[in-house]
């Protein structure tokens, strides 16, 4: 769940503040728990609002990012599969804290923005099926458990 | 070709994704990647084709027992043929299906052992108290060095950390303030410049519960042994800061603990997989499965439709053929027995047409033979009758009918003992055709021509008749011919002949004979004695007399032979009855005339004169005949007649005499004939003639309540105007 979200300006880039609350469910823990990767991907659009036509999405940004545990060292990991990096935590809630605190991720350059345009910005965060190892995926797609979606997070930008 | 076509193509699609799905499940084992990624699609696509091959069984399924239910022909042929196939081709990979999910079970059950469990927990434990025993020595040193950085100043103690860390071989010592800020710190790796931070709430445990130690990934460096514990500040009222050691794990522990952490994760990972594992072969399994059972059942329906459409053909045809149908023929099935029975099938057909378009060529031959036959039989004039070996009546022409005055159509299938009960006139010639078929059954015997007299409603007639056996000897043709007319008019023609020549023989010496008779009177009458005088008066009156009547016959003679031209006007027939009847009426006060007169009554095409001595000649006639009855009647009839199309005029008298005699009543109408004390014998043949010039006809009867009738009729003045109708109208003329 998207708790809140905003774009603001940070020199020639917009860029998102996010918090996002991963309600991950206990089948995803335990699987987690049980060496199974999880991939959470965060999803940020940028679109032009144009009345009664389909708005144009201007851009459209993934961020990945695969949870999994250490079993010696019983570590959580974050990978971050854009840029490579870990991080490591000593608890779940920790993990879940550092994960769901998004800051400064930047989105569009300012230019791209005309001022006499509307536009809008959403973003959602959800568990991607299809990087589960194959055997779990048909449960995946049709136990609700592991559907996660938060749903897209929409808002205004002002400027 | 085209059925072919069409049904080949979704059977090799199908069989293409059948054969995809086993190669992933046959991969799907092995955990590829590549397969990995496409099995969400694969198992997708699976499903739509499960899907599609349900909806097209389902499909042809409801069509299959539809047509079973309508008892369509080959239906039931194909509901038994697909049932069997599909039990065959269903049964064995059923049981194929259950022994393969059987296997996999046990076979994925198999890859987990509990003692291979328990040895990897143990060797991850061994890992963790190998480690374990590193950190505590690792911790103590620490402590050491803390111990030995206690009394330093922040300064101080940054300077010392190098060398701390060079003994004690720490990759990383950092030391951090009481306000939680870096004070100095000291790194093995070169390219890291800057020192990692310790976690807040491992901070908070080193400054509160006492010494953190830890074994962590530190970003790239591989595993390491962290360890935090507070150092006292070196004033007594200072707050403890914290110092930060990073011990690498050995190489070879490293990649020992990692291969050991690797397995495990993997081995708990596949653990815990199992029954996902299990579910995800189970379903592609059955996916398999039902794929290709479902395309075993496609398959069945279609093969079994196609075995069974030339049956289905054969049957319709026969069909067809049962129901007259002979152009039928059936596409040409495969070169198998059902093609072989098909092209027999055509090539009976075809006989069959042939067989019958013949039969149809000689009946239609026989029906116009017939037709032409009918159309001679009822254009001639001939009466012909056939009877069957009953003597039963078989057919009889429209000739037949008009001449006997019998309903004969109506008496097919008659006897002619029946026709004789049923119409008494006939039974005269009955009884001659009976007699003659009694004579003798050889066909010679038979055949001969005689003349009959039967009495039609027409008067009475005279029938030239002759049989013949038909041919086969079942059954006779009676052939007769109305003579009636042709006889009256051969003894007409002879009595004009004799008249003529007699008038003529006869006129010629009377003239003489008169005047030498009153010559004789003349001269000799007043030379002779009164005795004598008063004898040869008497005698020579008498000659003159006699002369005299005899001079009136013979102009009577000559009258009934002579044909003067006619002068014909359109008559009220009527008015002209009215006019002689009022005549005789004045002369006869003794009897009593009666008229009924029809009206209206259309006019008569006729010589006045010669029609108002008809008339005469009947009126005279009839009063004549009931002279000396008592209360004597003449009754004069018109009324508008004639038979079919003709439109006649109807004129009868009838009288209360005594009738015709039996022995005269066939020829009344002759000269010389009469039943009468006097009269020439001429009235009724001259009014006769009168009326055949007309074109009319005369006929006399004796009528039913006693009397002579005579009946004359006369064609219409619009429709006949000649004296000579057709032939086949003086037939019917004659009859009414």
């Amino acid at each position: 769940m998207v708790e809140h979200a905003a774009l603001r300006a940070a020199g020639g880039t917009y860029v998102v503040d996010a918090r996002i609350d991963f309600a991950f469910s206990e089948d995803n823990l335990e699987a987690m728990r049980n060496g199974v990767a999880l991939t959470v991907i965060v999803d940020i659009e940028v679109r032009r609002e144009r009345g009664k036509w389909w708005d144009e999405t201007l851009v459209a940004r993934e961020l990945r990012y695969r949870i999994e545990t250490n079993v010696l060292t019983g570590r959580y990991r974050v990978r971050n599969l854009d840029e490579g990096s870990t991080r490591n935590h000593r608890s779940l809630e920790e993990m879940m804290e550092t994960l769901g605190h998004l800051e400064s991720v930047p989105v569009i350059a300012r230019e791209r923005l005309s001022a006499d345009a509307h536009y809008a910005a959403r973003i959602r965060a959800r568990l991607d099926i299809e990087a589960l190892p194959s055997p779990l995926r048909p449960i995946a797609y049709l136990s609700p458990r592991w559907r996660l979606n938060s749903g897209w997070f929409e808002w205004r930008i002002e400027r | 070709m085209s059925r072919l076509g069409q049904g080949a193509a979704p059977i090799v699609v199908l069989g293409l994704v059948l054969l995809g799905s086993t190669y992933l499940m046959s991969n799907a084992t092995q955990d590829s990647a590549r397969f990995g990624e496409l099995y969400s699609a694969l198992l997708a696509i699976n499903a739509v084709a499960l899907i599609g091959l349900g909806v097209l069984i389902a499909r042809n399924l409801y069509h299959l027992l539809h047509q079973a239910r309508e008892r369509r022909p080959g239906a039931r042929l194909t509901v038994r043929m697909v049932i069997v196939f599909v039990v065959l081709s269903v049964t064995p990979v059923t049981i194929v299906y259950y022994f393969s999910l059987q296997f996999l079970h046990r076979g994925i059950d198999s890859w987990f052992d509990v003692r291979i469990e328990r040895a990897l927990d143990d060797a991850l434990d061994l890992s963790r108290t190998a480690l374990g025993v590193r950190m505590r020595e690792l911790l103590a040193q620490t402590a050491r060095i803390a111990s030995d950085l206690e009394p330093l100043t922040d300064e101080q103690a940054v300077g010392a950390l190098d060398d701390a860390r060079r003994l004690s071989g720490a990759s990383e010592l950092t030391l951090i303030g009481a306000n939680g800020r870096i004070v100095g710190s000291s790194i093995t790796d070169p390219t890291s410049v800057v020192p990692s931070r310790p976690d807040d709430t491992i901070l908070l445990q080193a400054r509160g519960a006492g010494d953190y130690i830890g074994l962590d990934d530190i970003g790239d460096r591989g595993l390491h042994v962290q360890v935090v514990m507070s150092v006292p500040s070196h004033e007594a009222t200072g707050e403890p800061r914290l110092l930060q050691a990073l011990f690498p794990v050995t190489e070879r522990m490293d990649a020992l603990a990692d291969s050991v952490e690797s397995a495990s994760a993997k081995y708990r990972e596949l653990s815990y997989l199992r029954k996902p594992l299990k579910l995800s072969f189970t379903l592609t399994l059955s996916i398999v499965l039902l794929v290709s059972l479902f395309t075993a059942v496609y398959a069945a329906f279609r093969s079994a439709r196609r075995m069974v459409a030339p049956l289905q053909d054969l049957s319709e045809g026969t069909k067809a053929v049962a129901g007259g149908d002979y152009e039928t023929q059936l596409p040409s099935a495969a070169r198998d027995e059902i093609g072989f029975l098909v092209a027999s099938f055509n090539e009976m057909t075809r006989q069959l047409k042939r067989a019958h378009d013949e039969t149809r060529a000689s009946q239609l031959l026989v029906e116009a033979q017939r037709a032409y036959l009918e159309t001679v039989l009822r254009r001639l004039s001939t009466g012909v009758l056939t009877l069957d070996g009953d003597r039963r009546l078989v057919t009889a022409n429209h000739a037949a009918t008009e001449i006997l005055g019998v309903d004969l159509d109506a008496m097919i299938g008659a006897t002619l003992d029946t026709l004789a009960d049923r119409h008494p006139d006939l039974a005269p010639l009955v009884h001659n055709l009976l007699e003659r078929f009694g004579q003798g059954t050889a066909q010679g015997q038979r055949e001969g021509r005689e003349e009959v007299g039967v009495a039609t409603p027409q008067g009475r007639r005279t029938l030239v008749c002759s049989t013949a056996s038909l041919a086969g000897g079942e059954g006779d043709v009676i052939v007769f011919d109305d003579a009636t007319e042709f006889i009256r008019a051969q003894r007409s023609a002879a009595w004009s002949e004799v008249a003529r020549r007699l008038a003529h023989e006869i006129k010629n010496p009377l003239t003489p004979i008169q005047l030498a008779a009153e010559r004789l009177r003349h001269k000799y009458l007043h030379k002779v004695q009164s005795i004598d005088a008063a004898q040869m008066d008497r005698l020579t009156r008498t000659i003159v007399q006699q002369v005299e009547s005899m001079k009136e016959m013979v102009n009577a003679f000559s009258d009934y032979a002579r044909t003067p031209a006619m002068r014909q006007v359109s008559i009220d027939l009527n008015a002209l009855v009215l006019d002689v009847v009022e005549l005789y009426r004045t002369a006869s006060p003794a009897v009593r005339f009666e008229t009924r007169l029809g009206r209206p009554l259309p006019a008569v095409h006729a010589d006045p004169d010669r029609l108002r001595q008809v008339l005469h000649n009947l009126l005279k006639n009839a009063v004549e005949a009931c002279g000396g009855g008592e209360a004597p009647w003449v009754r004069t009839q018109t009324r508008p007649g004639g038979a079919h199309d003709e439109a006649m005029v109807e004129l009868s008298v009838h009288d209360s005499g005594a009738g015709f005699r039996d022995d005269v009543v066939d020829r009344i109408f002759e000269p010389y004939v009469t039943s009468k004390p006097k009269g020439t014998g001429l009235g009724l043949a001259i009014a006769k003639k009168i009326v055949e010039e007309h074109g009319g006809a005369v006929s006399g009867r004796n009528a039913p309540g006693g009397g002579a009738r005579i009946t004359v009729l006369l064609p219409a003045a619009n429709t006949s105007h000649g004296p000579a109708p057709r032939a086949g109208a003086a037939t019917s003329v004659q009859d009414a």
